[in-house]
């Protein structure tokens, strides 16, 4: 009954009209988060605002120089680094090597002792000497105690070489005294000798130092000498363990110092000397003119005009820096749409003193009609159609405080200050398609006048002492017009951008 | 309801209509996903997804061509990009070329069973064989939509004839063993 069937058929036409139902929970599942959709709409923008705050937050954190935690934590580091990994370990094997080496060390010394004696003296004098020898022993054992607990690896070094000497010295000692007592026997009591050995110290004011010889006390001196040297290397052993937690904070000193060293290093780098070169665009906060009030409603266009100048800056400290200069600033703008023409009439403007030599000439703005001329009289006057020119130029020297942000290879920083302006360069030209004359100078200029500075600073390190930086600042001009503005206040924008060498 | 409007309605995005064309489309757009999924869940997952699509690009439907065609070419699309985000894809490209036939002998054989076998073939000879034999696309276009060579095309839709007809003889043999009279 089969036929033989292709595969493809036979999946194309089962699956042909192939429907199958999903779950009811699907549609709700779509339709929650269509609603979580429409939810999100508004998210974004505020999300995105936030991303930015977060990313500008970061960076402050990780840039701030003062921040304090992260120099705590290295300060911790290097405290555990000393006590754990380089000293601990050493102190564990010195403390073992010390009690293996002493010990048999000890344990010789007295047996010579007791071996030489027992050679060389058969008298009572010598038991007495070997007690003392044995209480010598017990010293050294009390040494050797101390020394197990002695922690600095190098100072118990030493001290094992006190003791290889000390032991060197006692044996010859002995040896010296055993002679000596040999011979003191026939002269002095056994007592007498008792007392040189069991009171060290006193040895010296003794009567036996008359009776022994000169070579003999010198030894014996040694010997005390190098016992209270023991006593002692023992107590700086001591002391040593005591301190073991203070030598740390002296490493620490050592690095605050070394820090405190290359920040004084850094800082010696107090002055700068800069250059600038700086597109200035002159603007107005409101349109009026200081030349006449009737150019009010002229439309005005700001030219374009570049300052330099030179500067010194002072560092006070990392975050902030005192600074002044010169600057060459000029700026001109254009008052639109006036007509001027050569007239017999005194000049009618208010705000300009003609230049003596020049031909009086009107100027008004070509939009209001001249009432005094009759419309024929107007066509016969050959008005000139075009712009009066205004052009200040100052001397700047500003006064300004900078505050880094940044203050890396690459750096941030607020500028605020004031400039004093010594005027300069004071002209106005109505210029025309044709021609432009010198109409006069402004009489309403301060000589001198004051701005006051904002500025936003970006700068970046190159070579080891120069540095190229941008510095956006806006000059809001306080008193530019000693009196009759005109309603024109105006501000100063310039991209100070320039170089500068730190020294 | 005019198709139109409610697309329309959708467009504007009217829950109501929304719902509609939901229950309008799903069966068939739930087949799709159901041939193209590794199972039942990953489907509903995929049928979810893919309307969220739709809903969303809607507005970009210009009425031009079937609103059906449209439909599916996003979900099959919303598919292949779950795939796209594995590596499946970028493994070797392997070329065998034996585009023969593969017949079989005919049978009612269920609809359940052809869709499991299809769900339990690997991810890509899944979708090779389902946008080939059951969609209806060219080996070129399946070579783009899934960044292969033409040639792998074909042999993986080769190789996941033979698969599946294994497990189609495989599945009668032990349906006569249990049900000998059957035959």
């Amino acid at each position: 009954m089969s036929e033989r069937k292709n595969i493809d058929r036979l999946f194309q036409e089962s699956f042909k009209d192939f429907e199958a139902t999903p779950m009811e929970t699907a549609w709700s599942n779509i339709e929650a988060k269509l609603d979580e959709k429409k939810k999100r709409r508004i998210i974004p923008f505020w999300w995105k605002l936030t991303g930015v705050a977060a990313v500008f937050l970061i960076g402050l954190l990780l840039v701030m120089p003062g921040l304090q935690p992260e120099i705590k934590t290295k300060n911790a580091v290097v405290i555990e680094t000393n006590a754990k990994d380089t000293e601990a370990p050493e102190i564990i094997n010195s403390t073992k090597k010390n009690s293996a080496n002493v010990k048999p060390v000890i344990k010789d010394n007295s047996e010579t002792l007791v071996n030489n004696s027992a050679i060389k003296e058969k008298n009572n004098v010598a038991e007495k000497k070997i007690n003392n020898a044995s209480e010598e022993k017990n010293k050294t054992r009390i040494v050797s105690h101390s020394t197990q607990t002695k922690v600095d690896q190098n100072k118990t070094k030493t001290s094992r070489l006190l003791n290889e000497r000390w032991k060197e010295k006692h044996i010859n000692n002995w040896e010296n005294n055993s002679l000596i007592t040999e011979k003191s026997s026939q002269i002095a009591d056994s007592d007498q000798n008792k007392n040189i050995i069991q009171t060290d110290n006193n040895l010296t004011n003794n009567n036996s130092s008359k009776i022994n010889k000169s070579i003999n006390l010198d030894e014996l001196k040694d010997a005390t000498n190098a016992n209270s040297k023991i006593v002692t290397t023992e107590k700086k052993v001591n002391d040593t363990t005591k301190i073991n937690g203070v030598t740390t904070n002296a490493l620490e000193e050592l690095l605050n110092e070394k820090e405190s060293k290359t920040k004084q290093k850094s800082k010696e780098s107090r002055w700068v000397i800069a250059s600038n070169v700086t597109p200035v665009f002159l603007g107005s906060v409101t349109n009026g003119s200081p030349i006449d009030p009737s150019f009010e409603d002229n439309s005005k266009t700001y030219n374009t005009s570049f300052s330099f100048g030179v500067g010194v800056c002072y560092a006070l400290n990392n975050k902030y820096s005192v600074r002044t200069g010169i600057n060459k600033m000029s700026f001109d703008y254009n008052t639109n749409g006036i007509a001027f023409y050569a007239s017999i009439d005194s000049n009618t403007i208010t705000n300009i003193s003609a230049s003596a030599n020049n031909t009086p000439i009107i100027v008004e703005d070509a939009n209001q009609i001249n009432n005094a001329l009759l419309p024929f009289e107007n066509d016969l006057i050959n008005k000139n159609k075009g712009y009066l020119n205004q052009k200040l130029g100052y001397y700047e020297v500003p006064l300004e405080l900078t505050y880094s942000l940044i203050n890396k290879r690459f750096g941030v920083k607020i500028i605020g200050g004031i400039s004093t302006f010594f005027l300069d360069e004071n002209s106005i030209t109505a210029v025309s398609d044709t021609f432009s004359t010198d109409l006069g100078k402004a009489n309403n200029l301060n000589d001198v006048h004051f701005s006051t500075n904002l500025g936003f600073g970006l700068k970046y390190g190159f070579m080891k002492s120069f540095e190229f930086s941008v510095e956006p600042t806006i000059k809001y001009q306080l008193n530019t017009f000693s009196s009759n503005s005109g309603n024109f206040k105006p501000y100063v924008y310039g991209i100070y951008s320039g170089i500068s060498y730190k020294f | 309801m005019d198709l139109n409007q409610l697309i329309n309605d959708c467009k504007n995005n009217e829950r109501k209509a929304q719902e509609q064309l939901y229950r309008l489309y799903s069966p068939k757009l739930f087949a799709v996903c159901l041939k193209y999924s590794r199972n039942y869940t990953e489907a509903q997952d995929n049928l979810q997804d893919g309307f969220l699509i739709i809903f969303n690009k809607i507005e970009q439907f210009s009425f031009k061509g079937s609103f059906e065609g449209w439909l599916k070419r996003i979900m099959i699309n919303n598919v292949l990009q779950q795939y796209r985000n594995q590596t499946f894809l970028s493994l070797v490209n392997e070329e065998i070329e034996d585009d023969y036939e593969i017949d079989l002998d005919d049978e009612s054989i269920s609809l359940d069973f052809l869709l499991k076998i299809i769900q339990e073939l690997p991810d890509r000879y899944r979708l090779v064989f389902n946008l080939y034999v059951l969609d209806g696309y060219s080996h070129q276009e399946i070579a783009e939509m899934l960044s292969i060579n033409i040639g792998t095309s074909k042999s993986n839709l080769a190789r996941s004839k033979m698969i599946l007809k294994n497990k189609i003889e495989q599945y009668k043999n032990e349906e006569n063993k249990t049900f000998p009279s059957a035959k």
